[in-house]
């Protein structure tokens, strides 16, 4: 059920992490390009200042435990709830308020269900 | 003087004498050994044309050259760690010829010998955890709330509940992810937290819960794994999968650690 690879940066097959390569893009490029030692060579480059990198390979997080709630966020990523949070504001009073009045309403238009 | 063959000189990363591995460098070119006193850079030259700072920060935007480079750069660092300690510098760093990068190593001699002296013997391993998106509530159980009397009043309990759930199976990842961490650290001689990775690059499943790095000893490196497979079963229930990768040279143990 794992996707443990030991040694995996040597051989070939890397764990689930679906790449095809020795070692997985991501791994590498959070390694070469965000860690080791910083030396100031004859050529300046700042790598922050690379648009491709700020803005394709870095999440532009505070912190990395922010990083970590938004890895999780996808448990609330149901639409129809956010979509309705953001409309309404976030009190679930107001909303539950709203819900009453259109049920109030639906059941003047349909007498029907009332003699149920 | 031809510029199509002026050269610049590009370095990998600082390493002991006698460490010098046989892979080639960027372009399949060989590596080419700096020394002083003591210290060897890893180098190769590269093509002026390609790498000088007007041209360097375009090819940087383009992720095919990137990926080309930071493969490159990543292979020759791999090859080195496996035979001894070595100093990973970060991608392009360059120098003007190799008589600059020994001036380098004459400057930066006590802060780099420091460097691999603390790393001795150690190695990086990553830990990355994967929630499974199964392991939402399944939209197909959702009941239909107009079959009841009071639709809204039916809709808005199911959205508590939902939302319930939703609080408890994150405080029970985050629990998990702590205890994780924890273990692992009891094996290791330091770790970090990295970021999530981005999807487009990984290719990773279901969402990244968590990324880290540890500095591993090397005669610890056995304990680790094995930890790392009992930790992988235990997360399995959950629909957590735990991902571990390496060795890696210690990219993200490099800096000082803190006093």
């Amino acid at each position: 059920v794992s996707s443990l690879s030991p040694r995996g940066d040597y051989s070939p097959s890397s764990g689930s992490s679906g790449s095809g390569g020795a070692s997985n893009l991501a791994d590498v490029l959070e390694r070469v390009l965000d860690k080791g030692v910083v030396i100031a060579g004859d050529i300046q480059v700042n790598l922050l200042d690379i648009e491709l990198l700020t803005i394709k390979l870095r999440l532009v997080v505070a912190s990395v435990d922010t990083a970590r709630r938004m890895g999780i966020s996808w448990w609330e990523n149901d639409p129809m709830l956010a979509g309705e949070s953001r409309e309404n504001g976030d009190d679930p009073r107001a909303l539950s308020r709203r819900v009453a009045e259109l049920e109030r309403q639906l059941e003047e238009r349909t007498p029907e269900r009332e003699e149920r | 003087v031809s510029t199509a063959t002026a050269t610049l000189t590009y370095v990998y990363g600082i390493t002991r004498s006698g460490n010098v591995p046989a892979t080639p460098g960027i372009d399949g070119v060989p590596l080419v050994a700096i020394e002083h006193d003591g210290l060897v850079a890893l180098t190769s030259p590269v093509p002026q044309a390609e790498f000088a700072e007007d041209r360097l920060k375009d090819h940087l935007e383009d992720l095919a050259w990137l990926e080309k480079t930071a493969r490159a750069h990543h292979e020759v660092i791999a090859t080195a760690v496996a035979q001894g300690e070595v100093v990973p510098m970060r991608l392009c760093t360059l120098f003007a010829d190799d008589g600059r990068v020994a001036e380098m190593l004459a400057r930066e001699h006590a802060r780099l010998a420091e460097t691999l002296e603390r790393l001795i013997g150690c190695e990086e391993w990553g830990v990355k955890v994967l929630a499974e998106p199964t392991a939402q509530p399944a939209p197909a159980d959702t009941p239909d709330d107009t079959a009841t009397d009071r639709p809204g009043h039916a809709f808005f309990a199911r959205k508590r509940q939902q939302a319930e759930a939703r609080r408890k199976t994150t405080a029970s990842i985050e629990q998990a992810l702590a205890d994780t961490d924890a273990t692992l650290r009891r094996h290791a001689r330091a770790s970090v937290r990295l970021r999530p990775q981005q999807r487009s690059l990984s290719g990773h499943r279901g969402e990244m819960v968590s990324n880290a790095a540890y500095l591993v000893e090397r005669s610890r490196t056995d304990a680790f794994i094995r930890t790392a497979h009992e930790l992988a079963e235990a997360l399995a229930p959950s629909g957590l999968t735990l991902d571990l990768t390496g060795p890696f040279a210690p990219y993200n143990f490099t800096a000082e650690p803190d006093a």
